[in-house]
């Protein structure tokens, strides 16, 4: 089976010396989907920033979706990323100031390869649809529910139809009931996409959908 | 280019207060100078424009922009006058001629200035309703003044009372309006026009009151001696110069030592206003002034209080454009998280920027674009009330 995501002896330090995380190996095979777990501070999230191109590591290996992508300049990295890679945050993060159809488009908005075609609104649309989302389409993300807003943020992260989906932590902050509808959409978008899946989690009670779960600290130890 | 100027025009609309609150203060911080700035120029330019097509004035000694601003613009009062005498001769000599302005009172608030019809004529005044005076107690006014009080022609209004509570003074004298004067975008537009003598009537040179003969009242007789008779303040005054009573009208002593204010004077030639500038200046109980200079430093007083509240207006935009600075890296940390999401979705650091510049770019813009319109509006208004 193909991998899509493939880390050999990754070293990364950040700027200020006090910290540096090392992965020997962490493979995650095409449509796999893998849920890292591991207690806050172990570097969970940064491993995820270095898969995402965010941060890049001075030494070591990373091939993401058949590139490697710690030998392409910071520019390309991005366009990869902005391509290839979709991003949920634990945060959300969404833009409040902007609708949630902009919020949704905001890929596509800062740059996506396709154009904002008509593709692309009736994929806007269609996810909107299934994630309930289609009569909020014009108000703004901060009069929603928690709820609301990551499924707001999950349709941002698919509207790309990435390959690698990255997902940190983004059902931290939900209840049970909505934890699995967010969790079902996901993994129905992932599926028909043929994409791979990493979802940091402290939510062991998930961890039965996954494919496979990777516990850091006893996979990788603590970073120092 | 297009989505950081979406970006940043959704940011600023969504928060209006905030965006409102930032315009509004360059907006304000630039309108003071800029008023300053237009108010000032505009004030120059009109200033200026009179004072360049009128050659020579010739008044009493004093004040040189007391004479300046009451002889152009009928501005203030000059208590000191001269007589018609000063100028005798000029036009014999075929030096240029001289023409009067006599601005000593005013009609219902409005300057009211005696003067010749030659007045007209070299201001290039033209009617637009009615035609010139030709007989005492008539007026044509300035097309503000028309506007202001309602006048048309045959309109009547009053010289104004100059001290309600001095009995001796000289009545009001009802003025019949004959004529209105096209705008003629100068202080004209604002003043009312008599003749010379109205003027000296007015001023209470000349008058007009019931025949006085042997047969007058006793009532009315203060002293009756032979071929003289005084009367008392009992005798009916005119207050309105009319077909019917003009011929009583007259004036004790010789019109030449009348007093009057300024002479306009218009040279023939180069070589007529160099003889007549050199012979105003040597000449005792007069002053010549050429209003280009006078205005010049004037206007150099002007500039000088102008650059005091220039130099005030900088240390205020200095210290307003440290605090928007202050308000815009503050917001750039307030919204760190939204810049970085933007990154992490894949867009540029430059992006990032971009979005801030266009923020920047329209707060600003707008703020001086209201500025300039403020100013504008307010030189506007100003402008219908200044001397042209």
């Amino acid at each position: 089976m193909r991998t899509s995501v493939s880390v050999h002896d990754l070293a990364f330090r950040y700027q200020s010396g006090s910290y540096e995380l090392e992965v020997p190996r962490f493979e995650v095979a095409e449509r796999e989907r893998v849920a890292l777990i591991g207690p806050s501070g172990v570097g969970k999230t940064t491993l995820l920033y270095l898969i995402a191109g965010i941060l890049q590591g001075h030494r070591g290996t990373l091939n993401v979706l058949g590139e490697s992508t710690g030998s392409l300049s910071e520019s390309r990295r991005r366009q990869f990323r902005l391509s290839h890679i979709g991003m949920i945050f634990q945060e959300f993060e969404l833009l409040d100031h902007l609708t949630v159809r902009e919020n949704i488009l905001l890929p596509y908005l800062a740059g996506a390869e396709q154009a904002r075609s008509e593709d692309v609104m009736e994929r806007m649309r269609r996810l909107s649809a299934r994630a309930g989302l289609e009569q909020y389409l014009g108000r703004r993300p901060c009069g929603l529910s928690q709820g609301e807003r990551q499924r707001v943020a999950i349709c941002r992260a698919l509207i790309t139809e990435p390959s690698l989906l990255l997902a940190d932590e983004p059902t931290g902050n939900l209840d049970p009931a909505t934890t699995r509808t967010i969790l079902d959409a996901v993994f129905e978008e992932a599926e028909e996409h043929q994409a791979s899946l990493i979802w940091i989690t402290h939510d062991h009670s998930i961890l039965g959908r996954f494919d496979r779960t990777v516990d850091f600290l006893a996979e990788f130890g603590e970073a120092s | 280019m297009r989505t950081a100027f979406l970006l940043a025009w959704r940011y600023l609309t969504c928060y209006r207060i905030r965006t409102g609150i930032l315009i509004g203060c360059i907006a304000i911080v630039a309108f003071l100078p800029l008023a300053v700035q237009q108010l000032v120029g505009h004030y120059e330019r009109e200033l200026r424009a009179r004072a360049d097509e009128t050659p020579l004035v010739v008044g009493a000694p004093g004040s040189r922009l007391d004479l300046l601003m009451n002889s152009l613009y009928f501005r203030g009062i000059v208590p000191s006058t001269i007589s018609g005498r000063v100028t005798a001769g000029i036009e014999g000599e075929g030096l240029g001629h001289a023409i009067p302005v006599h601005f000593r009172h005013r009609a219902q608030g409005h300057p009211l200035v005696g003067t010749t019809f030659e007045y007209f004529e070299f201001r290039g005044a033209r009617l637009a309703r009615g035609r010139w005076p030709g007989f005492l107690g008539q007026a044509v006014v300035g097309h503000r003044v028309a506007e202001a009080e309602g006048l048309t022609v045959g309109s009547t209004l009053l010289s104004d009372v100059e001290n309600l509570y001095d009995i001796g003074a000289s009545y009001p004298l009802k003025l019949r309006v004959v004529g209105i004067l096209e705008p003629q975008g100068n202080p004209d537009d604002e003043a009312v026009f008599v003749d010379l003598k109205t003027a000296w009537i007015i001023e209470g040179i000349g008058h007009g009151h019931q025949d006085v003969d042997e047969n007058t009242s006793n009532a009315l007789i203060m002293e009756r001696r032979k071929g003289h008779v005084a009367t008392n303040a009992a005798i009916v005054e005119y207050t309105e110069i009319t077909p019917e009573n003009v011929d009583r009208f007259h004036f004790h002593g010789d019109p030449a030592d009348f007093p009057v204010l300024s002479f306009v004077i218009v040279p023939a030639d180069d070589k007529g206003r160099t003889i007549l500038r050199s012979r105003y200046r040597h000449r005792e109980g007069v002053q010549v002034l050429e209003p280009a200079q006078a205005l010049r430093e004037l206007m150099e007083i002007v500039f000088q209080v102008k650059r005091f509240f220039d130099a005030n207006f900088a240390v205020i935009g200095v210290t307003t454009s440290l605090l928007l600075f202050l308000v815009l890296w503050l917001t750039r940390q307030i919204r760190a998280r939204e810049f970085e999401t933007l990154y992490r979705i894949g867009c540029s650091r430059g992006l990032q920027w971009a979005v801030q510049a266009w923020e920047i770019a329209l707060v600003v813009v707008t703020g001086l674009g209201l500025a300039i319109l403020g100013s504008n509006a307010v030189v506007w208004g100003l402008s219908t009330g200044l001397p042209g």
